[in-house]
């Protein structure tokens, strides 16, 4: 059933960019905190460096 | 956003796919374009769901996470 759907369609590739926006420790608290996430690497550099990152590193349900 | 239908909306979910870590200090840039328009019916009657798709990048120009995110639109 194909339905004649009334928007604008002009909109269709157009990008909208926001930021930048910079990722700090308190934001990766608080984000951690929001999903319960409590995975070492999520927490401290020298256990996110053990796992194989650069540092510490934020849930990416931060975005 | 305006669809013509329907009088409520609502969120109707998100799927966030990881790309590359996030570090303290990124700076993230996001970039957002509509995907998809569609309706469909079901048993409580008809939604229209629009969806949007935005790319996160960071300082470097990597992308570290695809988001795409829908809302539905009802009576």
């Amino acid at each position: 059933m194909a339905m004649e759907l009334e928007y604008d369609r002009s909109l269709y590739g157009v990008e909208h960019k926001a930021g930048p926006f910079e990722i700090t420790n308190e934001i990766i608290d608080r984000a951690n905190s929001s999903v319960g996430e409590t995975g070492p690497a999520f927490h401290s550099d020298e256990t996110a460096r053990e796992a194989g990152f650069r540092g510490r590193i934020a849930p990416p349900t931060l975005c | 956003m305006k669809v013509k239908f329907g009088r409520t909306q609502m969120h109707a979910g998100q799927r966030v796919e990881p790309k590359a870590p996030v570090y303290a200090g990124d700076q993230l840039t996001a970039s957002s374009h509509l995907k998809d328009v569609y309706a469909k019916t079901g048993r409580s009657g008809t939604m229209v769901f629009i969806v949007w798709e935005t790319t996160f990048s960071n300082q470097d120009g990597l992308v570290v996470a695809e988001v795409q995110e829908s809302f539905a639109k009802r009576e």
